[in-house]
């Protein structure tokens, strides 16, 4: 069979706030190590939404962090630099800011929060929000595999079967 | 309609190719798997092996992450063969903390490391001996959309 694979890329407009590297900004997992050093620091992370809570006038994210890339987008299939928390003193609509979207943050280095993950007690950096992105979701590549219609029709060319077997079958 | 997919031999396949990870395989007893090392269990302590599989459960504990994983046969590259039969389960204990959301249930991860004991659990109603694992090394898959995603070449690909 034949497989064919369109990889299909679609541009976004990106703030430029979200583009802008920051400067000597600590990862996630150097404030994980040593906080206290990086107090109000500002940092431009992002990652992986993992849990949007609604309080009453803010909306606290936690995120699943990554490398960024040139643009600022969380790199995801690579390793996370671990957990932080996000403060956007708005409300985020939870069913837009769900699990598994990519978000891309600007803020400042409020403290650090334990919290169990299991039995484990994760210290979460809490990053102030002042500017934040939401990626566009992406389109999944599609692989569309087409059985040659010769390999299946014994008969070919003198028969013709009566559906049409060359019908597309999705592959994921 | 038909002739034009005389066409397609000559289609391009986009594919993606991972890298392949480095084991040392000087010490591993190739000989062992879940099953024999449960039904040898005094014998396979201590021994190296080189498993990998299909991650069923993360569980992070206070000082160590808990991987439960079915196992199938590895290809040369070491990546677990899913379309296989499976060999077993296995968990794997891994000091220190591990991301949940990476190790992720259905994602496939190869072990190199030390049969420490086993460990009993339910699945279903029935009993089941756990051979554990402690790691050395991890190797995480990535999945074949990543795959595709992230390093892309071009191919003429035909086959079955």
């Amino acid at each position: 069979m034949l497989l064919i694979s369109m990889a299909l890329s679609c541009s976004a407009h990106i703030p430029a706030e979200i583009k802008q590297p920051i400067e000597g900004a600590p990862s996630v997992s150097q404030v994980r190590d040593s906080a206290s050093v990086y107090t109000s620091q500002t940092v431009r992370w992002g990652g992986i939404i993992l849990e949007t809570e609604n309080k009453q006038d803010t909306s606290r994210l936690t995120i699943v962090a990554f490398p960024l890339n040139d643009d600022g987008e969380p790199r995801v299939s690579e390793q996370s630099s671990g957990r932080f928390i996000a403060i956007v003193d708005e409300f985020l609509e939870p069913l837009v800011y769900s699990r598994d979207r990519e978000i891309t943050i600007i803020g400042r280095l409020l403290r650090t929060e334990t919290l169990d993950v299991g039995e484990f007690a994760y210290e979460y950096p809490v990053i102030q929000v002042e500017h934040y992105f939401i990626w566009p979701v992406k389109e999944e590549p599609v692989y569309v595999d087409y059985p040659p219609y010769w390999w299946y029709d014994p008969w070919y060319p003198y028969y013709s079967y009566p559906y049409p077997y060359y019908l597309h079958h999705h592959r994921r | 309609m038909r002739y034009t997919f005389s066409l397609l031999l000559f289609l391009v396949l986009l594919t993606g190719c991972a890298s392949t990870p480095e084991f040392d395989t000087t010490q591993v007893d190739q000989s062992l798997t879940p099953q024999s090392v449960i039904a040898e269990a005094e014998f396979s302590r201590g021994k190296i092996v080189l498993w990998g599989g299909t991650i069923l459960d993360t569980r992070n504990l206070k000082e160590l992450t808990q991987i439960e994983i079915l196992a199938y046969p590895l290809n040369s590259n070491y990546r677990p063969q899913q379309e296989n039969k499976p060999l077993g389960r296995f968990i794997i204990n891994h000091q220190g903390y591990l991301e949940p959301t990476t190790y992720a249930q259905g994602r496939q991860l190869t072990v190199l490391g030390k049969v420490s004991g086993s460990q009993s659990g339910k699945v279903g109603e029935s009993i089941y001996t756990y051979p554990v694992i402690t790691a050395e090394q991890l190797h995480l898959w990535l999945p074949a959309s990543e795959r595709s995603r992230t390093s892309v070449h071009f191919g003429v690909g035909i086959g079955l």
